[in-house]
């Protein structure tokens, strides 16, 4: 985008964030109070869904259907738990995903009445969403300490898969965000889509229980590599392989980079149509 | 135009800044167009060749009907709209004052708003919290500075609002029409604001209230469809402009709209009689819009005395001829003429036609002929304000028919001096008041002593 992806299309993202750091600290906290503001449980509501989730899951898949991971699950407790994981990393990537084609129309204000560095919204998004992953993340945690014994030290990997999946993340806000204000299908057309991504990432089941030729098709939907390492070090004691966090890393910078560029070329025509 | 040189630096500038909207509203082509910087072929037009400076201290009124573009202009200069065509240089910190509250959330607390909106306006943690029992202070709403504002009245919403924007750092105000709120202190506290202001900054500003112009603006310019007609003096750019919209002229525009029309006495002095109810008649309005198949023209309307000659001032309540005069293009079966009056907001308050009188002998017109109509009707007393009549031609029946030609405003009237102190129209009350003793009640006539108004 724009002549060439130079080092600084990687840094200026980051860069507006920094240099708008305390502003967007405030739109942060609004926006993560505005979920909640009002409502009885408040902030539990973070918790409570994904763990009404699980139980579901649990039922229809553990029990009812009776599937279960194929490589070497020990205890039954394992099973929510790894559902519980796989939905932390999901939720993570489809509430900002969901949430990015309307952002922008949603705050209208900031694009016509105040002059509002709109660069930040999908960071907004981003910062909301990993507030929540962040709670349920340490959730997970606590009872993977208190029904397996321990955290595995495989956990300190966690941030070389994470962090790129954050970026990622993030390029495709900016880009659904830019396309969603112009083309007002686009959050419908995620809404149709959300559960079909969900069905087609291996979140509750393995990429190796996917029969030969369709599994490494999956490894094309970026959340494949992500549900796997992170269950993998959490769970397996494998971990991801240093040529495929490399592939993944310089995947999420280019996406990270060029959503931002796309975003701000299609950001001069926002306030005439929204 | 002119563009007055400003008095230093200018802190804003902008050279030739024009505005096309683009007539594909969204979608992916207009993505794609975006995307790909490609110029704007064709769309609709709102500002055309501005030229401003903005220097310290200066303070810059722009004057206009609706859709003159004004709020298009505001919102170039403060970076939030890409000009089409002009370049905008600004030096200085603006802070925009286009709708009071922006971005308040209705569900959080006036201080929780006001530490947002000044983030908003990019004060930095130290300066709001510095800042905070200042913005409140000059808010006085007491103890709602820390209720949700949803719970708020307007006047108290505007207030704080207005209160942060009077609390940031900037350079550069830019301000859409947003000081004509709340109570007389609130509007003076507002005012002085201003003036202080301005030892420091600049004032941009967009204003149906011409006092303000005129004790705030060293300069003013009047915006016309979307380009500059006058810019200079506020005293002098007002008159041209009020002159104009008097005439309700201007480039076509016949009437300006609600909430629109600056206050202005047609008919000062010499014929405020007392009680009576006087109206002010403009001029055919030859340009206003109008729209129909074609069939016949409408080229005068007017208000006509008994000698039937143009009358330029009526009185509500007498007996008015409305005379309208065209040429049919093709021949004419079954024309009617009719009107509708309306007031300022364009609703409809009364309006007649010559269908049933002519039902069953219509008067058939050939091409080219000229016709005449006369609609004589009492003129009800009227509230001041601004109102217009709306002259039609159709051909068939009341219910089914054509427009040959239909005219919005093609008169407008102006009421200044009116007994009507309540609702939409004025009828004559007589007025009597009696202590009623008891068994005479029935007896009495309802009617005893008549006041008329």
């Amino acid at each position: 985008m724009g002549g060439g992806i130079g080092l600084q299309a990687f840094w200026r993202p980051l860069e507006t964030l920094l240099r708008n750091g305390q502003l967007y600290r405030r739109v942060l906290v609004r926006d993560i109070q505005s979920t909640f503001r009002g409502s009885a449980l408040g902030l539990a509501w973070i918790v409570v869904i994904p763990l009404v989730l699980v139980a579901i899951y649990t039922f229809v898949f553990g029990m009812v259907l009776s599937s279960t991971f194929s490589i070497g699950t020990r205890t039954r407790i394992e099973v929510p738990l790894l559902f519980f994981t796989g939905l932390t990393v999901f939720g993570f990537f489809m509430e900002v995903v969901g949430r990015s084609p309307n952002f922008i129309r949603e705050n209208a204000v900031y694009v016509k009445k105040i002059v509002f560095p709109l660069e930040i919204l999908p960071w907004v998004l981003i910062g909301t969403a990993l507030f929540k992953f962040a709670i349920n993340f340490a959730l997970l945690l606590v009872f993977l300490a208190v029904f397996t014994g321990g955290v595995p030290a495989g956990a300190l990997m966690l941030p070389l898969v994470l962090v790129p999946f954050l970026l990622m993340t993030a390029g495709l806000s900016w880009l659904l965000a830019a396309v969603g204000t112009y083309v007002r299908d686009l959050p419908h057309a995620i809404q149709a889509l959300a559960p079909i991504i969900m069905f087609i990432s291996p979140i509750f089941y393995s990429v190796q229980q996917v029969p030969a030729p369709f599994a490494t098709l999956y490894y094309a939907n970026p959340l494949t590599f992500v549900l796997e390492s992170v269950r993998g070090l959490l769970f397996f004691d494998t971990a991801p392989s240093a040529a495929g966090l490399l592939v993944f890393a310089a995947a999420s910078l280019l996406v990270f980079a060029a959503g931002y560029a796309f975003f701000q070329r299609a950001r001069p025509g926002f306030a005439d149509v929204v | 135009m002119n563009p007055a040189e400003p008095a230093g630096e200018a802190l804003l500038s902008l050279r030739g800044v024009g505005k096309t909207y683009p007539a594909r509203a969204r979608g992916m082509a207009r993505l794609a167009r975006v995307v790909t910087r490609r110029p704007e072929q064709d769309g609709v037009r709102v500002l055309d060749g501005v030229d401003l400076d903005l220097a310290r201290g200066e303070a810059v009124g722009i004057v206009g009907r609706n859709g003159a573009g004004k709020s298009t202009l505001l919102q170039i200069a403060c970076g939030m709209l890409q000009p089409s065509d002009g370049t905008v240089s600004c030096t200085g910190r603006i802070a925009a004052m286009l709708e009071l509250g922006a971005g308040f959330k209705p569900e959080f607390s006036g201080r929780e708003n006001v530490v947002l909106n000044a983030a908003l306006y990019g004060l930095d943690e130290a300066a709001i919290a510095e800042r905070l029992p200042r913005i409140a202070a000059f808010a006085d709403i007491g103890g709602y500075f820390d209720r949700p504002v949803s719970e708020y009245s307007s006047g108290m919403f505007a207030r704080l609002a207005f209160a942060v924007c009077a609390h940031v750092d900037a350079d550069i105000l830019v301000v859409d029409e947003v000081l004509a709120v709340g109570d007389g202190a609130f509007q003076t506290k507002c005012r002085r604001f201003m003036e202080d202001f301005l030892t420091r900054g600049a004032v941009l500003f967009v204003s149906h209230d011409e006092n303000l112009v005129l004790s705030v603006c060293n300069r003013a310019i009047w915006l016309e469809a979307g380009r500059p007609v006058a810019s200079g003096a506020p005293q002098e750019v007002l008159r041209r402009y009020r002159h104009a919209v008097e005439l309700g002229g201007g480039d076509g525009m016949a009437m300006p709209h609600a909430g629109e029309r600056p206050q202005h006495p047609p008919l000062a002095g010499e014929d405020a009689r007392r009680g009576r109810n006087a109206i002010a008649v403009s001029p055919f309005l030859a340009d206003a819009p109008s729209h129909g198949n074609g069939g016949a023209i409408i080229d005068d309307v007017r208000f006509a005395g008994p000698d039937g000659r143009r009358l330029e001032r009526l009185d509500g309540g007498e007996t008015v001829a409305l005379v309208f005069e065209g040429r049919a293009l093709r021949d004419l079966e079954r024309p009617i003429a009719g009107f509708i009056f309306r007031d300022r907001g364009g609703q409809n308050m009364f309006g007649d036609n010559t269908y049933l009188a002519y039902r069953d002998a219509p008067v058939a017109i050939e091409a080219g002929q000229r016709f005449r109509a006369v609609l004589e009707f009492d003129m009800p007393l009227l509230p001041d304000g601004i109102y217009s009549v709306a002259p039609s031609l159709i051909e068939g029946t009341q219910r089914n028919h054509v427009h040959l030609f239909w005219m919005e405003e093609a008169l407008v009237l102006t009421v200044d001096g009116s007994p009507v102190s309540i609702g939409k129209i004025g009828v004559p009350t007589r007025i009597e008041c009696d202590v009623l003793e008891d068994e005479d009640t029935a007896a009495r006539p309802l009617v005893a002593a008549r006041k008329s108004v």
